[in-house]
């Protein structure tokens, strides 16, 4: 199993696709952080003027935690679709190229394949977090440094630098699951088709498509809106509220599990009753 | 004699005048000398701010206080200081010119203070005028309201103990925040689409804990 995951993080590490989510990551990363290192205090007053009427804010508004919670909100919407540009591809790549007979007349089963690539796929998409925890703590803490974290959604919360790496493993961990759920639905795509730009357009699509209906037509679809994963995508966000509990991310955390184990099934059942034509 | 009845009426009118008039200026004087003895201190600051949609834990701010009404402020982290109240704002109402009108007399937590109104005649950064409750027998401050041009009033008690000085330990700042307006994300909670917080009266409060002074 281990020589076959090998070999699939082989494949996909050879195919140069692969590298635009790194270097996507590793330019929108730097280009947030420099962006907030020049004009960072004008955009910041933009965001608290109203509170300073009334308020004044002393210390440091502008660190490395701030920053990466920015990052954290601007790449949850970019990041699946890198992660669909590899594991949309993972086995439709293999039709397209023609390489699905010679494969499967090797001596390995179709579900120990489908594992391998899922799981190949998997630490993919999880690189691609971790580049993106690296690059927003290493550099935020070089650029800005630690302190206190400003908040603002619903309400303004003020999160003590103690209080803060524990929200951001958890956010990130989150995060991870979420990626997993949609590394899971394009690998579902992909074993679907002979092709991966359908299951990449599709997996992008999709997730964009329920998000925008979710979001206009969210009076219409409410009572469907809870069984959506995309609905707790942006869950990751309740970590940084200050009377944050486990069983908030529960219910979220189950969905996506939920998800990911309907598609890996799914998939799995498929891809052994596939009759391989390509 | 109905003529001397009348002068004597505008005499003790005028006489009556004055003395209303200087009773405040003595007070006013009197604090403004209490503080002269102070030629900076250092404090620090216990910050709660209690504010229904502000999360916040207690912070711990240095306070520095230079000579007339000068204020500096270093925080231990983040900190949300309230926009007025903490930097003894009567100060640098007292030192420069204004007028102050007597208000009557009012009983804080059983003292019986002299309130004062005052207005800057010099157009002041935000202040268009203040109410003083004034304990005259320790020539504290025990209330102060101001009035702003941006930010509505500000009310501001302060608690003393027997700091030698007449230092305060506290102090509590209410005002109003339903007129504030805030970002479009945080506004869902509270009143669908509209700009400001709330259309009831929405106190936010303050809660300043002074310990440790160096006083020079």
């Amino acid at each position: 199993m281990k020589q076959l995951i090998s070999i699939e993080l082989y494949k996909i590490f050879t195919k140069p696709r692969t590298y635009i989510g790194f270097g996507a990551i590793f330019i929108i990363v730097l280009a947030i952080q420099v962006g907030i290192y020049i004009k960072g205090d004008e955009m910041l007053q933009m965001i608290i003027t109203t509170l300073s009427d009334r308020f004044i804010f002393e210390g440091k508004l502008i660190n490395m935690y701030g920053v990466s919670y920015i990052i954290l909100n601007t790449l949850w919407i970019h990041v699946p679709i890198l992660v669909a540009l590899v594991t949309g591809d993972l086995l439709a790549g293999e039709a397209n190229a023609g390489t699905y007979r010679i494969l499967l007349t090797r001596p390995i089963s179709r579900t120990k394949l489908v594992i391998s690539k899922f799981i190949a796929g998997l630490i993919y998409s999880l690189l691609l977090v971790i580049l993106m925890i690296a690059l927003s703590m290493g550099v935020g803490w070089l650029l800005f440094g630690p302190g206190d974290m400003l908040v603002m959604t619903t309400k303004v919360s003020i999160i003590s630098s103690d209080d803060i790496l524990w929200r951001f493993a958890g956010a990130y961990a989150y995060g991870m699951l979420c990626m997993t759920t949609v590394a899971g639905l394009s690998f579902f795509l992909s074993s679907f088709s002979d092709n991966s730009i359908g299951p990449i357009i599709g997996t992008i699509a999709l997730i964009i498509g329920i998000t925008i209906i979710s979001t206009v037509g969210a009076s219409l679809l409410e009572p469907v809106l809870p069984y959506f994963f995309t609905t707790y995508l942006t869950y990751w966000q309740e970590f940084f509220e200050t009377e944050f509990t486990f069983k908030q991310i529960g219910l979220a955390v189950m969905v996506q599990v939920i998800y990911i184990t309907i598609f890996s099934l799914i998939t799995l059942f498929y891809f052994k009753k596939k009759d391989i034509l390509t | 004699m109905k003529k001397l009845s009348i002068f004597i009426l505008i005499l003790a009118s005028f006489f009556a005048e004055a003395e209303s008039q200087s009773v405040p200026d003595e007070l006013l004087q009197a604090l403004a000398a209490n503080m002269e003895k102070i030629n900076s201190f250092e404090v620090e600051a216990r910050i709660n701010v209690d504010v229904e949609f502000i999360k916040i834990k207690e912070r711990f701010v240095k306070v520095r206080y230079l000579k007339p009404d000068q204020f500096e402020f270093d925080a231990e982290g983040l900190a949300l200081l309230p926009r007025n109240g903490m930097q003894m704002d009567y100060l640098s109402l007292i030192n420069r010119p204004y007028t102050a009108i007597r208000a009557g007399e009012e009983d804080i937590s059983g003292i019986r203070t002299v309130v004062i109104k005052i207005i800057p005649d010099e157009d002041l950064d935000d202040i268009i005028m203040a109410q003083l409750w004034i304990d005259p027998q320790k020539l504290s401050v025990m209330r102060m309201k101001t009035f702003t041009k941006k930010s509505g009033s500000y009310l501001i008690d302060f608690k003393f103990t027997n700091h030698p000085f007449n230092l305060p330990d506290q102090t509590i700042v209410t005002f109003d925040i339903s007129n504030m307006s805030i970002p479009a994300k945080m506004i869902s909670e509270f009143k669908g689409t509209e700009d400001k917080v709330s259309d009831e009266p929405l106190p936010a409060k303050v809660i300043i804990q002074y310990s440790n002074y160096k006083v020079n």
